[in-house]
């Protein structure tokens, strides 16, 4: 099995950097959520439900996000979360930081 | 003026805390159902997925009350649930927010001035104010 980490302990404030781009895609119910998260991961970043929908109240009352009920794949009831005009603007200022970030800790480590 | 708007929008959520939580509700229960069929297409019984499910989500007592609180502007709340419970004690006593309300309204009012000839307040300046048909003026001593 593989080695799972739960996103807010292994780089805080990642998970709202992913639920971003995980629905820049298009809409998804939070279950799809940490599914897709977690298989793009490879299995290696599991989101907890109980940091999951917090989350995701957080960033609609940072208006990054809207709810909408509709109906699942399968038929049933259920809350779809679709990614707004700021959402996407916080997702591309968010992802060039990431992306900053990881080349300076490369640099760092890199092998003298 | 992002933050108007997340103001606005928390504003919102005041008024619609019960359906917000019947939502939240429904929500759990639809990721722990999806959950529970997917372990079942996995092979398991359809009893021990139900149950896997839900001790996979965990409390959801916790994550309901973090959830609601992304939303909550804590010191209006604290305001709006105060000023609730004054109003259900002074129901439960009228005697006393009568007597209450009488000498708030005796002692908040604006000074008037009082006609000199009368002894009522001067009606061309204001309007009188209450007390002022009440409290006896003091007695002149002589010298």
């Amino acid at each position: 099995m593989t080695q799972e980490s739960t996103i807010p302990e292994f780089l805080p404030g990642t998970l709202y950097m992913l639920i971003l781009r995980t629905l820049a895609s298009g809409p998804l119910h939070g279950y799809a959520i940490s599914r897709r998260i977690k298989q793009s991961s490879e299995d290696a970043l599991a989101i907890e439900e109980g940091s999951l929908y917090p989350a995701l109240n957080r960033m609609l009352v940072k208006g990054w996000l809207t709810a909408e009920w509709g109906v699942s794949e399968n038929n049933r009831k259920a809350r779809f979360y679709k990614l707004t005009e700021d959402g996407r603007k916080q997702l591309e200022r968010e992802s060039n930081q990431f992306e900053r970030l990881v080349r300076a800790i490369q640099l760092v480590m890199r092998p003298t | 003026m992002n933050w108007m708007r997340e103001l606005a929008r928390r504003s919102a959520y005041l008024w619609r805390r019960t359906r917000f939580d019947r939502e939240l509700d429904g929500e759990i229960e639809f990721h722990i159902q999806m959950r529970a069929e997917e372990l079942e297409k996995a092979g398991m019984p359809r009893a021990d997925a139900a149950r896997q499910a839900r001790r996979e989500f965990g409390s959801s007592v916790r994550m309901r009350e973090s959830t609601r609180a992304a939303w909550q502007i804590r010191c209006l709340e604290d305001l709006l649930s105060d000023l609730r419970y004054g109003i259900r004690a002074l129901r439960r006593n009228p005697g006393f927010a009568a007597a209450a309300i009488f000498s708030l309204a005796l002692g908040t009012q604006k000074p008037v001035p009082v006609s000199r000839r009368t002894g009522f307040a001067n009606r061309a300046v204001t309007a009188p104010r209450f007390s002022s048909y009440l409290v006896v003026k003091p007695a002149t001593v002589p010298d």
